[in-house]
């Protein structure tokens, strides 16, 4: 990735404000190219779906800024272009106008995104690039709207173009048109799409060429290399408040029953962040293969979201950053690998798994403010989309998106409760708009029997998920109707934080005339729902904050009140026990919720390094205490459950091995998947709660360098105070064991 | 002081209840008088009575003697805003359909708070109070599943007596297609429980999509009560002898009575900023000026909003106030602009100004009263663009001193000194409004060089000609009324009424299922016209259809030639929906193939009143503009940018003079900037006129 350079520049031009109104003019010149694609274009997934964008690049295509609705797109943007100078370097030449869309050669987020460039000249000197973006509806492949989950090869799933030029010198090329036009379904509403791209551009083109020739061309890019380094020099200056250290985590995407590991250990050393994906399971013939600049521009986002939400999104975001993946593996495929899902399938799992690990660094981080937004994992990245065809009696086809189910619930947070459907298809804080249902039955020969939030408890915790979107639908007017699924996360469930426990997965289920069900796989293609029968869509949901026992009881009634949980849920999750009315019973309540303690304890697992009193004796605890992980507090070389005082582990071990640990497995059909959870020995409340295939050790491990490099004196026995840990860490490269694919 | 002519002596009255103020503008014809008193939130017809008595001083008339006289008596009102944003509505519930209970709480898109975290949608109707029952109507009308009206007065039972509900709302999928679920439900509560207001969303708005439709209705039950203060006035102005009957203004921009008011108060919600608009319209098109965007600068806020063609650019869907909604209303976005505004320096070491605002309370640092940052009227103090001992017509000095220490302490962040700073957040500021402007007219494909701005509110002046600059619009109207510009709306705007009717059929079904509807809904505005007593020939309606292609979100609304639909007519309604539609995306974007659906129809009433009208003066061609003396204003950054600029009084000028850039123009409670480089004269209705010198 591009390292920022030392600025040597006319420092003297700019100052706060001038640099301030030029940010200002470059986004306010971004959106409205982003506005021309919104009035230009004229498929559905555009104007409706809002899946578009406009990024703003300089003459190198570092990022600026973007426009439109996607910002996943704007990382994505910066690689096409840098793939475009690579490949044509002095041959880009004024009214150029590039298109790419393969993944492998320089594309967007996946084939359909196709990315149109245009570099933008003042006189015969380059000075930024505009690239555009959106969703065609198809790009031709084996299948109608080119998501085929079927296919084992790139060459499969449409057309594959690397960076060509639509426009030579202002005049169009033709033959490269001709080409497109012949490969893919739907051409007219393509090419349209495509122009409304190219519009876009020479909008953006216009403006800023204006913009930087009143500037003087030298100044507009000293001004704009300003914007980016004041950003980085911020960016640094935070990274620098988390614990240096290694955290790591891991986590598994899905195909069928099959899992396929994705490790990522993040090292914080100063002003730096590296994501090292080593260990992650070789790329495979399906279409859930993703791309190094991709996972970064989801990392990118996602982080930027936690510690910069004030921050321009621009290249200072990514250059303190550094992502190591591996080729030849799924974050890391290479030709002929199928890509076309490699933005909403493993991306989404190996971003998140890289998100984890900064959570845990900043749980471990007193100093960094960004700690205030500790939640479970980002529901925005389980999906349980699937599309539809079918055919009326006169052979009219239609297509269409159930979109609903990628309303996953939102994990719960410090102090607060997640949101019901908050999470969108693409990116973390744009949800994609709802689809009225009077308008889903105007246009399709659909009948929608139930729209709702999720029923039960979902993600539990003293701050709960909140709940996916359920809806049930069947066909009208019509014999059947044909559904592929896009579902990710149909075994396991995002985890929560703080002893929260996991959420609920993605569920699809046909029911059938007789009063049937029948489950259907995340990845099923060829899905027939006959006339009188019902397809229903369960969609995921985040996991919940903190220990569920521990949920204000009164919270408990009002989800009670609400009928999110019915009162059998109060009792056997949250221990919230009812007298008469809606008010819970506080004395019952207490009572029950010891119990439910205490069976925890009896079940558990003990410690496996247990700490005996002696060892605690001898070991200087004083000094103020620091967060470790909420629960946790680190005193010295001694870690401390900060509710009981029970001592959990001496440096270097983790702070889980004096945990007992309770294992439950998951209570349904399909490849095993236990719910491990880390207790306080003394109370039994859970500390981290974690979602792995049965067999898979610890999924994480928390260790900040003043943690580690603790010195414990000898003692009489001989034991060492650094001596290598027996706890088993995530992420080491080992072979996964049970029904993983490794 | 001007006396009231005696041959015109009826008067036209228009009221504009702000947060802070009541503005009052009389007119009768030939003359303008204005007042201000203080707004009483707890009881909205004092401060209106107050604001009467306080004009009626200047007409050298009692408040009696004076309201006796009135023929028109408008108001702009923040009743229903007010019990919006400060939750103070009816405690309402919803019966809806089995099925979906939960849709109108899972609101449309999430807001990101400023400390970061998502915000759950605002909930007017919690889970609770929403009840769903059985029964089904199907796309076409058809029952599918019969409704039990036990059930429906068991749901309310509960809600009534349990939840403690004060008003209903009843919305049904499809409701609109076939009302006849949600009728036997308003009937069925009006017999049990007669006191309880109970919201058709079906009737009230028959528009399709559940959401909004449904959003409305429960609005529409919530501020049911907003509407005391109001009754309370009416009996006021009665008894004071006022023999007009009093006319409100709706977000559409048209007024409406008060029993039309009482039956859609959600209406109401935009009063304000609509009588705005309207008065803005007025105003431009006495100055010949059709086609311009509204800029109102107040303390916290710039409202923007575009006219085109002497029509107020419409919105049917979207936000209002946080609730997604299909009320047809006047497009207005505001941005958090506003003299309040205050500069601050963010992570990354630069200037940035709003969207925090000082309010009235501490206000900026230059009122004295413990505000301590800087906010734009600090800036343009410091800069020398508002005179300290004249602001709001010297009613209120200023602290320039404080606004000087209030940029120096941010200046101290920045490395700049306060001056520097001081220019900082004008620029700054202004970068926003010009952003804000320009992508307004953009977005919709419109360009800046053919509409003119016009600026009212606090400090609009002082930015307005500098945002033409940077957008590169030609003409700035500043109306000698700027600063009461929404009262005056409420005087002028006419009776507008409009009925909805859904019909999502293809155009190509053929005239006779449009006209019958299109017939259908124009006779019914025109009861609806005749009932507030507009006299037949004071009343027009028209009806327009909302056009897509199928599968579309956005609509276009295309004027039909008249109700009496036939095939030539839609011929030409389709070929025009192809212009329009051209026009406003691009020719190259047009699929004649993809089927067009007439998606709504809509008819629109208008009753002409009697309105106010700014008084038409002699234009004098050869008005030499004397000036009072002349003020240091910084116009450039650093040394040289300070300049002496030449200072005129409102009251020296007259229709007819004509200042040179950069000048200074005090008008009574606002002030106008003439930058270098450009012209104002004043034309025959004492509008400023503000063009590049030519």
């Amino acid at each position: 990735m591009t390292k920022h350079k030392s600025a040597t520049l006319p420092r003297a031009t700019f100052d706060p404000i001038a640099l301030e109104v030029l940010r200002n003019r470059l986004e306010a010149t971004i959106e409205e190219a982003a506005s021309t694609i919104q009035r230009t274009a004229i498929s559905p997934v555009v104007t409706e779906g809002l899946d578009f964008s406009a990024t703003l690049l300089d003459a190198d295509g570092r990022l600026i800024c973007g426009g439109g609705f996607v910002k996943y797109h704007w990382w994505a943007a910066a690689h096409a272009v840098k793939s475009t100078i690579a490949r044509y370097g002095d041959a880009i030449a004024p009214g150029d106008v590039f298109l790419a869309n393969d993944p492998h050669t320089g594309g967007g987020l996946h084939l359909g995104d196709v990315m149109v460039q245009r570099p933008i000249f003042v006189g015969n000197k380059r000075v930024a690039w505009a690239a555009l973006s959106s969703h065609l509806m198809d790009i031709g492949g084996m299948v109608p709207g080119s998501f085929a989950p079927a296919a084992t090869e790139c060459f499969q799933e449409g057309l594959r173009i690397p960076p060509v030029r639509l426009f030579r010198a202002d005049v169009e090329v033709t033959d490269v048109w001709d080409l497109v036009r012949t490969n893919i379904r739907l051409a007219t509403q393509g090419e349209m799409d495509l122009r409304s791209l190219v519009a876009g551009c020479h909008v953006a083109q216009e403006r800023i060429a204006v913009l930087a020739e009143s500037m003087g061309v030298e100044d507009f890019a000293a001004g704009i290399a300003m914007l980016l380094e004041s950003c980085a020099t911020e960016m640094r200056r935070r990274i620098g408040m988390i614990a240096d250290g290694t955290y790591e985590a891991v986590n598994w995407a899905e195909w069928g029953e099959e899992f396929f590991r994705i490790p990522c250990t993040l090292v914080v050393d100063g002003e730096r962040l590296v994501f090292d994906y080593t260990g992650t399971a070789p790329q495979a013939p399906h279409f859930f293969n993703s791309k190094l600049y991709i996972i970064e521009s989801g990392l990118g986002q996602s982080i930027g979201w936690m510690l910069a939400p004030d921050l321009p999104f621009s290249q200072g975001l990514f250059d303190p950053m550094e992502l190591r993946c591996p080729e030849g593996t799924v974050v890391s495929s290479i030709a002929p690998a199928p890509v076309n899902a490699a933005h909403i399938h493993v991306a989404k799992v190996a971003y998140e798994t890289g998100v984890e690990c900064l959570r845990l660094a900043l749980a471990a981080s007193p100093d960094a403010p960004a700690r205030q937004y500790l939640t479970g994992w980002q529901a925005g990245t389980a999906m349980g989309v699937s599309t539809w065809t079918t055919v009326d009696g006169s052979g009219k086809q239609e297509v269409f998106l159930l979109q609903e189910g990628a309303k996953s619930g939102s994990s719960g947070g410090v102090g607060k409760d997640g949101i019901d459907l908050a999470w969108s298809l693409i990116g973390a804080d744009f949800p994609t708009g709802f689809t009225d249902i009077e308008m889903w039955e105007a246009w399709y020969p659909v009948t929608v029997f139930e729209k709702r939030s999720r029923l039960g408890p979902n993600g539990t915790g003293e701050f709960r998920s909140g709940a996916g979107c359920q809806m049930v639908v069947g066909p009208r007017g019509v014999d059947h109707m044909t559904g592929m699924m896009l579902g990710i996360r149909r075994w396991l469930p995002l985890n929560g934080a703080a002893g929260g426990w996991p959420g609920a997965t993605n569920e699809f289920l046909v029911h059938h005339a007789d009063g049937t069900a029948e489950e259907v796989g995340a990845q099923d293609f060829d899905v027939v729902v006959q006339a009188g029968e019902r397809f229903e869509v369960r969609s995921a949901s985040g996991g919940g904050f903190g220990d569920p026992l521990n949920r204000d009881a009164h919270q408990v009634a009002r989800d009670v009140e609400h009928r999110r949980i019915d009162r059998a849920d109060a009792e056997s999750v949250y221990g919230v026990v009812f007298a008469d009315g809606v008010e819970p019973d506080l004395a019952a309540t207490a009572e029950r919720r010891h119990e439910l303690f205490a069976d925890r304890l009896h079940r558990s697992q003990p410690p496996i390094r247990p700490l005996s009193a002696t060892d605690i004796k001898r070991l200087a605890t004083e000094g103020d205490p620091l967060p470790f992980y909420p629960g946790v507090v680190q005193r010295g070389p001694v870690a401390f459950s900060d509710s009981t005082g029970a001592v959990l582990a001496i440096a270097p071990d983790h702070w889980t091995d004096g945990c007992r640990v309770l294992e439950e497995p998951c209570d349904r059909e399909g490849p095993p998947v236990v719910i491990r959870s880390y207790l306080d020995p003394v109370s039994g409340r859970s500390l981290y709660v974690e979602a792995v295939p049965a067999g898979e050790p610890r999924s994480f491990r928390s260790s900040p360098r003043r943690w580690t490099r603790q010195v414990v004196a000898q003692d009489t026995d001989g034991r060492s105070g650094r001596r290598p840990s027996r706890s088993r860490a995530a992420g080491s490269g080992r072979a996964a064991k049970g029904r993983t694919a490794v | 002081m001007t006396k009231p002519s005696r041959t015109k002596p009826s008067l036209c009255v228009g009221v504009d209840v702000g947060g802070t103020f009541t503005d009052v503008v009389v007119s009768d014809g030939s003359n303008v008088w204005r007042a201000k008193a203080l707004s009483t939130p707890d009881d909205v017809g004092r401060g209106v009575i107050d604001a009467c008595m306080a004009v009626a001083q200047q007409l050298g008339l009692s408040a009696s003697a004076m309201l006796a006289r009135v023929e028109r008596f408008g108001l702009g009102t923040t009743a229903v805003t007010n019990a919006l944003a400060a939750h103070t509505g009816l405690r309402t519930g919803l019966i809806t359909t089995r099925g979906f209970e939960d849709i109108l709480p899972l609101s449309r898109g999430q807001l990101v708070r400023e400390d970061g975290w998502l915000a759950p949608p605002a909930q007017i109707v919690p889970r609770e109070r929403i009840v769903g029952v059985a029964g089904r109507i199907d796309r076409d009308g058809a029952e599918t599943e019969p409704l039990d009206v036990d059930e429906v007065l068991g749901a309310a039972a509960h809600l009534i007596e349990v939840e403690g509900v004060e008003a209903l709302a009843v919305s049904f999928l499809w409701g609109f297609r076939n009302p006849a679920h949600e009728d036997l439900v308003l009937s069925a509560i009006e017999a049990a429980y007669p006191g309880i207001p109970c919201i058709s969303g079906a009737r009230l708005y028959p528009v399709i999509r559940e959401y909004e439709r449904t959003m409305l209705a429960v609005l529409n039950a919530y501020v049911a009560g907003a509407f005391t203060g109001i009754d309370a006035l009416t009996g006021r102005l009665q008894e004071l002898g006022c023999k007009a009957s009093l006319l409100l203004v709706h977000s559409g921009g048209g007024s409406i009575t008060v029993p039309e008011a009482r039956r859609f108060p959600i209406g109401l919600a935009e009063s304000g900023p609509a009588a705005g608009v309207a008065g803005a319209l007025a105003v431009a098109t006495t100055s010949n000026v059709g086609d311009l965007v509204t800029c109102d600068m107040g303390g916290t806020s710039f409202d923007v909003s575009v006219i085109s063609g002497w029509s107020p650019t419409r919105q049917t869907r979207g936000d209002l106030m946080g609730y997604w909604t299909p009320l047809s209303r006047v497009d207005i976005e505001s941005i958090g602009a506003g003299g309040g505004s205050i500069g601050w320096v963010d992570a990354r070491g630069m200037l940035r100004v709003g969207p925090h605002s000082a309010g009235a309370v501490p206000g900026p640092a230059c009122y004295g009263r413990g505000g301590e940052a800087p906010t734009v009227t600090d800036a343009l103090v410091v800069l020398g663009y508002i005179d300290p001992s004249g602001f709001l017509g010297g009613g209120m000095a200023l602290d320039s001193e404080l606004a000087t220490r209030s940029c120096d302490l941010l200046g101290r962040l920045l490395g700049l000194d306060p001056e520097e700073t001081a220019w900082g957040i004008r620029q700054i500021a202004l970068e926003g409004m010009a952003r804000a402007v320009r992508s307004r007219l953009v977005n919709r494909g419109l360009d800046p060089r053919q509409y003119a701005l016009i600026s009212y509110g606090g400090c609009g002046g002082l930015f307005t000609a500098d945002i033409a600059r940077l957008i590169g619009s030609p003409t700035v109207l500043v109306p000698a009324l700027a600063s009461v510009l929404s009262a005056f709306g409420a005087a002028t705007s006419d009776i507008r009424r409009e009925r909805v009717c859904s019909l999502a059929v293809p155009l190509s079904v053929g005239p006779a299922p449009i006209r019958g509807a299109a017939e259908d809904l124009a006779t019914q505005v025109e009861d609806d016209l005749a009932s507030d007593g507009i006299a037949a020939a004071d009343r027009s309606v028209v009806v327009e259809a909302d056009l897509r292609f199928t599968n579309q979100v956005a609509e276009l609304a295309i004027r039909l030639p008249s109700p009496s639909v036939d095939a030539a007519m839609l011929d030409r309604v389709q070929s025009e929906f192809f212009t329009e539609y051209g026009k406003r995306y691009g020719s190259g974007s047009l699929m004649r193939s993809v089927p067009t659906e007439v998606v709504t129809l809509r008819a629109i009433g208008t009753g002409r009143t009697t309105t106010a009208r700014l008084p038409q003066r002699r234009l004098s061609t050869n008005r030499t503009a004397a000036t009072s003396g002349s003020r240091s204003v910084r116009v450039a950054r650093g040394a040289g940018g300070l300049e002496k600029v030449d200072l005129y009084v409102v009251d020296d000028l007259g229709p007819g003079s004509s200042i040179s850039g950069p000048a200074l123009i005090d008008a009574h409670d606002t002030t106008i900037w003439v930058p270098a480089g450009m012209t104002a004269r004043v034309d025959r209705w004492s509008t400023f006129v503000l063009e590049v010198t030519r």
